[in-house]
């Protein structure tokens, strides 16, 4: 029979690292601090450009996370907040979505017919049949822009569910929403 | 003096690559249910409650005292939030694991450089790499450590017959239970060994008393821990767990999954083809020993058979880093096929070498894109968590609500409640951010941490909430504008209620005791009010929990009136947490406000105690 190792040499520096370890963590710092931006933003803008993170709260819900520092996917229904621009309570604006639908969309289910809502009034559908870039314009009647914001709620007519090409529910892609004066 | 250094940098030469590989993962933060666990300092109130932290069967009805409950428990308590005590944790453990391996390879394989080859190899695999950076994986490593030196103490006691080795041994074998169920398999690889040594006549019988000690902790896992009968972690001990296995197999190598890296299409086929190429290698090598006579290398694959064994029923579970202890099987096997392959020399070494670079070119890149995915989650975890934290500072008492949070962030950072680690209950996500959160049923529910829009609106024209913008690097205030917006949302009843928290204290209409801590108890009766369902196909889940004190006289029953009308009954059977869901009739679709009554058959029973408290209710939603 051999003669077993004296482990036991090994027991006493082990412990007295095991209680530097644990002294060292009592009085190891606070963890560091991390800061939040505090800065005012200011009022709502008309026009919401994707790549400036600071109007990206004007894109209530349906928008997914912002892709190539411009752009995002939307999901069937998307929900837009804008600031009317100066004068538009009097004279209206001109709606402006910059978009592009893709070619696996157009492929998946055709073309494919947007249409938005403000404050219970429908600005008429526009249809986009060919994939690439495309502008959905509509003028906004007066009536329509009478408070301090005014919310789009825009609807595809149809959309790619969520499964088909991705897990998520992919509708078009947008890189600006925006009012401007007429 | 030389001779020991150079022995001594053999042992250290796995560590040093295991550790150069999974570099980034030693400083991840903390990542999904690593905040759950976290959570469980909360409930330690005095030391009567140690036992039911360290031993109450959770997640999914696991019991892993050590390398869950304690791991989280006593390191939390001395580091707080700071993730680097629980990553250097886990990669002294694992280095311990490289050298128990590298010793039991060497036993195996007669050969210094084997067991040091054997060791490096399993250290770089990719799919040690969830283990290496993710703190609620390190049940997997604790796992192996229990294992390697449970072997290793019986190896030791077959060569000098120590009766202190035998029962130390043992000893670990049990303590081993403690950190994850596939200890069970222990006595099924000391056989293995024992066969591949041919002493299985002359020795079985001191595998005997381990073999009733996983029977018996089997028995007893069964009966306290409840039974998964559904969803992703329901067995299936069925055809299935034949293709479970060629899944796990081929998917042991890591390089199949460079397709999921940006490199070069010819690498990326090299990686598809590297579990053909892999397996091939070592059928070449089990062969080889075979035919030499080194019956004893048999042991390499059926070490990963025995190991991989317990999970193959989770058909619908499968995950990589379950194949981590089996993978020291094959590890062992092709550390002997190379190091047998370079003895030869000429094309056998090169064929040889050129295996090994193989190996780890394909592997290495999928290991280190795994732990720096998980270091770069848990920044942006930190970041979410502890910006909140400061926010809450700025803004005392008041609600924060994020805006703009993503589905990986919810599911890195918020889906586990880590707000509750710093005593914020009022922290919750934009209206409407459930619509682009992407959906996991069977993890959570997104809708319980949103505050819709009447409530998150009331609260901002009172001045009591702030916004936050969680897109960027650092949480970006923006309450201002998100007033103005929140402005223009509709003034509805949400159609949930968590009674824990004060900003739904409107729609508990009577019959409720303040609120304490994250809960509230309800009296024998209570109401509440809710927005209608949206659609027939809607239900109301409760969240409820019931105090085993509750059960001494039988099951608690739940009644449910829905603007008058009877929901069946819910039967509470069992102390702790308890989920009911109820239908709804179609009727109540498109109901702006509907009035829910919750009744218990009886009230606490005990009377130092508020004798009109019914039941501790959590939440309330219509999904």
């Amino acid at each position: 029979m051999r003669r077993l190792k004296p482990y036991r040499r090994w027991l006493l520096p082990a412990l007295i690292a095991l209680a530097l370890t644990v002294e060292a963590g009592c009085r190891r710092s606070k963890r560091p601090r991390v800061e939040t931006v505090e800065e005012d933003q200011g009022p709502l803008a008309s026009v919401v450009v994707f790549s400036d993170p600071r109007t990206s709260m004007q894109l209530v819900r349906g928008f997914y996370e912002m892709e190539g520092g411009a752009w995002r996917w939307t999901m069937g229904k998307f929900t837009v907040t804008l600031r009317p621009p100066p004068g538009s309570s009097e004279k209206g604006a001109r709606l402006e979505v910059k978009l592009a639908v893709p070619e696996a969309v157009i492929a998946k289910i055709g073309p494919v017919s947007l249409s938005a809502t403000v404050g219970g009034l429908a600005l008429e559908p526009q249809t986009f049949s060919a994939p690439g870039d495309g502008v959905y314009a509509r003028d906004v009647p007066a009536s329509a822009l009478g408070g301090e914001a005014a919310t789009f709620d825009f609807a595809l007519d149809k959309y790619l569910a969520a499964g088909v090409v991705e897990q998520r529910e992919l509708g078009i892609i947008v890189s600006s929403v925006g009012l401007t004066t007429k | 003096m030389r001779e020991r250094l150079i022995r001594l940098s053999g042992w250290i030469l796995p560590v040093v690559l295991c550790w150069a590989v999974f570099w980034p993962g030693i400083q991840t933060w903390f990542l999904r249910d690593d905040f759950a666990w976290l959570g469980l300092r909360l409930e330690l109130q005095s030391w009567a409650d140690l036992p039911r932290i360290l031993f109450e069967p959770r997640a999914q009805g696991t019991i892993r005292p050590w390398s869950e409950r304690a791991f989280f428990l006593v390191l939390s308590g001395i580091y707080g939030l700071d993730g680097l005590p629980f990553r250097v944790v886990a990669f002294l453990t694992q280095a311990l694991n490289l050298v128990l391996l590298s010793w039991v390879a060497k036993r195996l394989t007669g050969s210094t450089a084997a067991g040091i080859l054997a060791a490096a190899l399993w250290g770089i695999n990719a799919n040690l790499g969830i283990p290496m950076s993710w703190s609620s994986a390190y049940n997997q490593i604790l796992c192996s450590a229990f294992l390697l030196g449970a072997l290793s103490l019986f190896i030791r006691y077959l060569e000098t017959g120590a009766a202190t080795l035998y029962w130390t041994h043992i000893a670990v074998f049990v303590a081993g239970f403690g950190a994850l169920e596939l200890n069970v398999v222990y006595p099924a690889l000391a056989f293995v060994w024992l066969a591949a040594h041919g002493q299985l006549r002359a020795r079985w019988k001191s595998m005997l008393l381990p073999a009733l000690l996983s029977i018996a902790y089997v028995l007893l896992h069964n009966h306290f821990a409840p039974k998964v009968q559904a969803g992703l972690y329901k067995m299936h001990v069925d055809s299935s767990m034949a293709s479970t296995l060629g899944r796990y197999v081929l998917g042991s190598f890591g390089g199949e999954r460079l397709s999921d890296l940006n490199l070069a299409p010819w690498f990326i086929t090299m990686g598809k083809l590297t579990p053909v190429a892999a397996l091939g290698g070592l059928a070449v090598a089990l062969a080889a020993a075979l035919r030499t006579g080194r019956r004893r290398m048999a042991a390499g694959p059926a070490w990963f058979l025995v190991a991989i064994s317990p999970v193959l029923p989770l058909r619908d579970h499968i995950t990589d880093y379950y194949t981590m202890i089996p993978l020291m099987g094959f590890a062992m096997l092709a550390a002997w096929g190379l190091t047998a392959a370079w003895a030869l020399g000429g094309l056998f070494r090169t064929a040889g070498v050129a295996a090994a670079a193989w190996y780890a070119a394909t592997t290495i890149p999928v290991a280190r894109s795994v732990a720096e995915y998980h270091r770069d989650q848990g920044n942006l975890a930190r970041n979410l968590v502890l910006g909140v934290e400061r926010a809450a500072q700025l803004h005392p008492g008041k609600i924060i609500l994020l805006h703009g949070v993503n589905t990986d962030q919810f599911w890195s950072a918020l889906n586990d409640s880590p707000f509750r680690l710093l005593g914020l209950s009022n922290v919750f996500l934009t209206p409407g951010s459930e619509r682009t959160i992407q959906s996991f049923p069977e993890l959570g529910s997104v809708a319980e941490h949103v505050l819709e829009a009447g409530p998150a609106r009331k609260a901002l024209e009172a001045g009591a909430a702030v916004v936050y913008d969680a897109e960027g690097e650092k949480l970006r205030n923006i309450t201002k504008g998100y007033a103005q917006i929140a402005r223009q949302m509709p003034d509805e009843l949400p159609r949930h209620v968590d009674a824990g928290k004060a900003i739904y204290s409107d729609q508990l209409l009577e019959g409720w005791k303040p609120i304490t801590e994250w809960y509230r108890w309800s009296e024998r009766r209570a109401r509440l009010a809710l927005r209608g369902p949206g659609s027939p196909q809607e239900r109301l889940h409760v969240t409820a929990y019931c105090p085993a004190s509750h059960l001494t006289q039988g099951p608690v029953i739940l009644k449910l009136r829905v603007n008058g009308a009877d929901a069946p009954p819910f039967r509470i059977e069992s102390a702790g947490p308890a989920t009911a869901v109820f239908p709804l009739d179609a009727r109540l679709v498109g109901q702006a406000r509907i009035e829910i009554t919750v009744e218990v058959d009886r009230t606490v029973d005990k009377s130092n105690e508020d004798a009109s408290l019914g039941l501790v209710f959590g939440t309330f939603s219509i999904r």
